[in-house]
């Protein structure tokens, strides 16, 4: 009785371990985030800007979103994602303002605001989202050079928000801690670090079986977006330690 | 009808078009002028609707600054979380606030420092389920410590914002937001301000505006683009002029896309919303009517002027020439009147026609058959002593018609005269001399008489001679045709007979009718009134032009032209003088004809054997003769039973011997060298009174010219023209040349 117990348990283990040979690693890291440049501060208002108190205690700790985008160069197949990046419409913007997909991936948009909002990608509309509702945008493969689409609402011009579509790869996001960690399989890849509108940096990173740790990134403020109204902030910079 | 198109084109082009250019350039200038201050005003106004929007900016931006101020330091949020009766009184205070300082059809918000809209004015607790606007523009602004004003779009809903933070402790916490509705009263009062139409539009969507609605899409459209005013729209009052209804011409009586002057800017802070600001340019095209009307006036006035003129052109000189034109016609086919009533025609031509009728009053009958002669009431030709002519009735009465009945065609100008074909043959004799040397003859100090001519009893007095037509003109340098030159009449119907006359003589030249005079001279004439030499036509053709044809010299032509044109009735063969019309077959034929013996129409070639030379004219009947004589009682012509059928005048064969004897006596008497005779006498005696008279009217001196001595100069003058030119006397002339008097000598060859 104990032996066919035993025998059974180690053919389980073994064709589970045969099954998904590189499942367990990954990469991971930390960012450290550039802080949130206003648009509003690059963009005129009004007629009139009077200064009444200091910055709310909020206003300096709000720090840029980036995404991220792990593609491969050579590789085993890599794992499904967990579930899709996301966009919320939230407060009269996005949160956060760039997502990431690979190709034939999906990107989730969510209306939280309180009046329906129109979304166009790429000037077409995509679609128009009630409250609470959510539309699923596809990834698919665009024009070379394309990766990066528009996201605009009709309703609030002062929207905008970045889709990133790679090749084969995983997509992912950065916690507000600054900490990530991506999914992958073994094989060399390069990391992309991804501001609105730009890449902001990249990383080549080899997966072996086990996790790679890159180390803390330090982020500049990235430079203007394709097509961004803003002008005069500075080029990207990025190291890695 | 030819004057009218060519009148009517000149109108066209000179009247018409100039008008028209003027129009069309005037409204055109006035509609760039209207859309140059158009332009120029919208400029104006756009930077007056900045001023206005700016201060309308700061207004509300003051009053939340105010309401900021009011709020701000009480630790209002945290009130609200504490719940109780104190959270209860925070409510109450911050609901007053916002309801006080919200704008008319306004409104205030209260928003925390999450972002989220906790109190509205409209709404009288807190929010349960707060909005929020954390990543709104204006709140991120805010929670930097900044005030400033913007734009709230929410959905089609436009606000102009004035946002303030909420300050605790020196540091943004929350912000209040007020909010002015930018609608229809909104852009209406900006508009006011700024005096000037504005048009809101979102995303190209007319959201308000005070133009017509039709006015403000086109206008919002063609300025959304735009970086320089453009013109659109149509006015909504049209331009219509109130006295003619049809003007303005050449432009929409609207002002359709040049009502207004339209310049286009987005607003700040929101590009979707953009702001067009219209200036009525099309009303100060409210003139174009009186404009219009001032230049058609002047179209008008000069268009019926110049319809005037032609009429006044068609009646003084078009309608006169053509009447003498085809009153020579007439006299050239044989048909009509012979002659032309002076009060047919117009003042300047009167003088023509009285000239033409004096010409044509020496035309014997015969040579106009089937023609009446209407004579002309006694009339004064300058200097030419005509009245005599006139007025002896010899030109008077009707002429028998071929058919020997006389065509009374004015019974009241007298009893008709039947004259003979010898008549015809006088008539269109030579009468000599160049009219150019004797035009240079200038018998300065000689003197005229006027009045009546006294001619020879044995002549008829009626028929004034030709070289009167020549002598009474100015003849001009070259000796051709002078005989309107000095008239009224104007140069340029003075031209057109000239030139007709001229052709005809071309005619004849071109047909060989030019004969030498020795071969023409000498022939025998019948010439039974003994008037057939004084020469009926010519009197134009100068020596010299004539060089080649002397024979022809002064004389003939028209008879020539008779000849060339198959005219219808007769002519005589060899004409004392140098005549040249039995020279021309056809002329000869036509003689034939006439007399009855013709042959067929169109028989233009002269028959085999046919010797023109040898045709001659037969002596006129005594008998008839002094039937036709004229009564000096009753002052009229008695007219002849004339027998049916071809006139009694016929062109027959003469014998040899006859025609040897008459060139005998042709020879014998052809020649008058002696001193002048009784006619001359009396011919001086008119001429120096004529003189005088023209002096005096030139503001001459008469005093120093006494009878004797221009009788002798002209005596001696005569002798020696006639030695000259071989005539048989000369006849002179009285007029004004150069403001002075003067003398023109015409030799009259014929007897």
């Amino acid at each position: 009785m104990y032996r066919r117990v035993i025998c059974a348990s180690v053919l389980i283990v073994g064709v589970a371990g045969m099954g998904a040979p590189s499942l367990g690693a990954a990469v991971k890291g930390s960012v450290e985030l550039p802080s949130a440049v206003s648009g509003v501060g690059r963009r005129t208002l009004g007629h009139t800007r009077t200064r009444l108190s200091g910055p709310a205690a909020s206003a300096g700790a709000a720090k840029e979103r980036v995404a991220l985008f792990l593609s491969a160069k050579n590789s085993l197949p890599l794992p499904e994602p967990e579930a899709p990046e996301s966009l919320q419409v939230i407060g009269l913007g996005l949160e956060p303002s760039v997502a990431s997909c690979p190709v034939d991936g999906k990107v989730t948009l969510t209306n939280h605001d309180q009046r329906p909002v129109t979304i166009r990608i790429e000037g077409r509309v995509f679609a128009v989202i009630k409250p609470g509702e959510s539309a699923s945008y596809e990834c698919t493969a665009g024009p070379a050079g394309g990766a990066y689409r528009s996201v605009k609402i009709d309703e609030w011009p002062h929207i905008r928000g970045w889709i990133y579509v790679g090749e084969v790869g995983v997509a992912g996001s950065v916690q507000e801690d600054g900490q990530f960690r991506l999914p992958a399989s073994e094989g060399t890849f390069s990391l992309y670090f991804l501001g609105d509108g730009s890449v902001l940096t990249t990383k080549d990173v080899t997966i072996g079986r086990a996790d790679v740790d890159v180390g803390k990134v330090v982020l500049l403020s990235p430079g203007p977006a394709p097509g961004a109204e803003t002008t005069g902030a500075k080029p990207k910079e990025a190291s890695v330690p | 009808m030819t004057f009218w198109i060519r009148h009517l084109a000149l109108i066209l082009s000179c009247i018409c078009l100039p008008f028209a250019a003027a129009l069309y350039v005037d409204t055109h200038s006035e509609i760039e002028r209207a859309t140059a201050s158009g332009s120029t005003a919208v400029k104006l106004a756009q930077k007056s609707l900045t001023t206005r929007l700016t201060l309308e900016s700061h207004r509300i931006v003051g009053d939340a600054i105010g309401l900021s101020q009011s709020m701000s330091g009480k630790q209002i949020f945290r009130e609200f979380l504490r719940g109780g009766s104190r959270a209860a009184a925070a409510v109450d205070g911050a609901r007053e606030r916002l309801k006080s300082a919200a704008p008319e059809r306004g409104f205030a918000w209260l928003v925390d420092g999450a972002g989220r809209i906790v109190m509205s004015s409209d709404q009288p607790e807190l929010i349960a389920d707060p909005r929020s606007i954390a990543h709104y523009p204006l709140f991120v602004e805010t929670q930097t410590g900044m005030a400033l004003d913007g734009i709230w779009r929410d959905g089609d809903r436009l606000a102009l914002v004035g946002a303030a933070p909420l300050a605790e402790e020196g540091m943004a916490d929350g912000a209040v937001f007020l909010g002015v509705p930018i609608d229809k009263p909104f852009v209406d009062q900006i508009a006011a301000s700024v005096n000037a139409d504005l048009t809101l539009s979102v995303n190209g969507k007319v959201l308000a505006s005070t133009l017509p609605e039709s006015v403000s899409e086109i206008v919002s459209l063609a300025a959304s683009d735009a970086t320089e005013p453009v013109t659109a729209g149509r006015l909504a009052q049209p331009l219509t002029y109130q006295r003619i209804s049809l003007l303005p011409l050449l432009v929409d009586h609207f002002a359709n896309g040049h009502a207004y002057a339209s310049l286009g800017s987005p607003a700040v802070g929101d590009r979707a919303v953009s702001w067009a600001i219209s200036i009525r340019s099309g009303d100060s095209l409210r003139n174009l009517g009186q404009r219009q009307e001032l230049i058609l006036g002047g179209f008008v006035l000069a268009f019926m002027l110049a319809i005037l003129g032609g009429l006044m052109n068609h009646r003084s000189f078009v309608r006169p020439i053509a009447r003498v034109a085809d009153h020579l016609s007439d006299l050239q086919l044989g048909r009509g009147e012979v002659e032309l009533a002076e009060t047919s025609v117009s003042k300047p031509f009167r003088r023509l026609v009285r000239l033409i009728n004096m010409t044509v009053q020496k035309l014997p009958s015969r040579s106009l058959p089937g023609m009446s002669v209407v004579s002309a009431p006694p009339s004064s030709l300058s200097g030419s002593g005509i009245e005599a002519a006139s007025s002896s009735g010899v030109a008077a009465g009707t002429l028998p018609a071929r058919d020997g009945r006389p065509q009374d065609r004015d019974r009241d100008r007298g009893p008709p005269r039947k004259e003979t074909l010898a008549d015809v043959l006088s008539a269109s004799g030579d009468i000599g001399a160049s009219d150019e040397e004797l035009d240079s003859f200038d018998p300065r100090p000689f003197s005229g008489a006027s009045g009546a001519p006294v001619l020879p009893p044995d002549r008829p007095p009626p028929r004034p001679s030709v070289d009167l037509l020549a002598g009474s003109g100015d003849l001009g340098a070259g000796g051709r045709v002078g005989l309107f030159s000095s008239s009224n009449a104007t140069d340029a119907s003075a031209s057109a007979i000239a030139q007709a006359i001229a052709s005809l003589e071309a005619k004849a030249g071109a047909s060989g009718v030019r004969r030498s005079a020795s071969a023409i001279r000498g022939r025998p004439v019948a010439d039974p009134d003994g008037d057939a030499s004084d020469g009926g036509f010519g009197g134009y053709d100068s020596p010299s032009d004539s060089q080649d044809v002397p024979g022809r010299r002064g004389g003939g032509s028209l008879a020539s032209d008779y000849a060339s044109s198959s005219y219808p009735f007769s002519s005589p063969g060899p004409m004392r003088g140098g005549g040249s019309l039995a020279d021309v077959p056809d002329f000869a034929a036509a003689l034939e004809r006439a007399a009855g013996l013709a042959q067929p129409a169109g028989h233009a070639q002269p028959r085999e054997g046919y010797a023109p030379e040898e045709t001659v004219v037969s002596p006129v009947a005594s008998d008839l003769l002094a039937q036709t004589a004229r009564d000096d009682i009753t002052d009229s012509h008695a007219i002849p039973s004339l027998p049916e059928g071809p006139d009694s005048t016929v062109v027959s064969s003469v014998p040899a011997d006859l025609l040897a004897k008459s060139a005998e006596l042709t020879d014998d008497s052809d020649m008058n060298e002696d001193g002048p005779d009784d006619g001359d006498q009396a011919h001086f005696r008119d001429v120096y009174e004529e003189f005088l008279e023209m002096r005096r009217r030139c503001g001459e001196l008469t005093s120093d010219l006494g009878y004797e001595r221009f009788l002798a100069k002209l005596t001696k003058n005569r002798n020696d023209l006639v030695q000259k030119y071989n005539c048989r006397t000369v006849r002179f002339q009285v007029y004004e040349k150069e403001g002075k008097a003067a003398l023109k000598a015409t030799p009259i060859r014929a007897r």
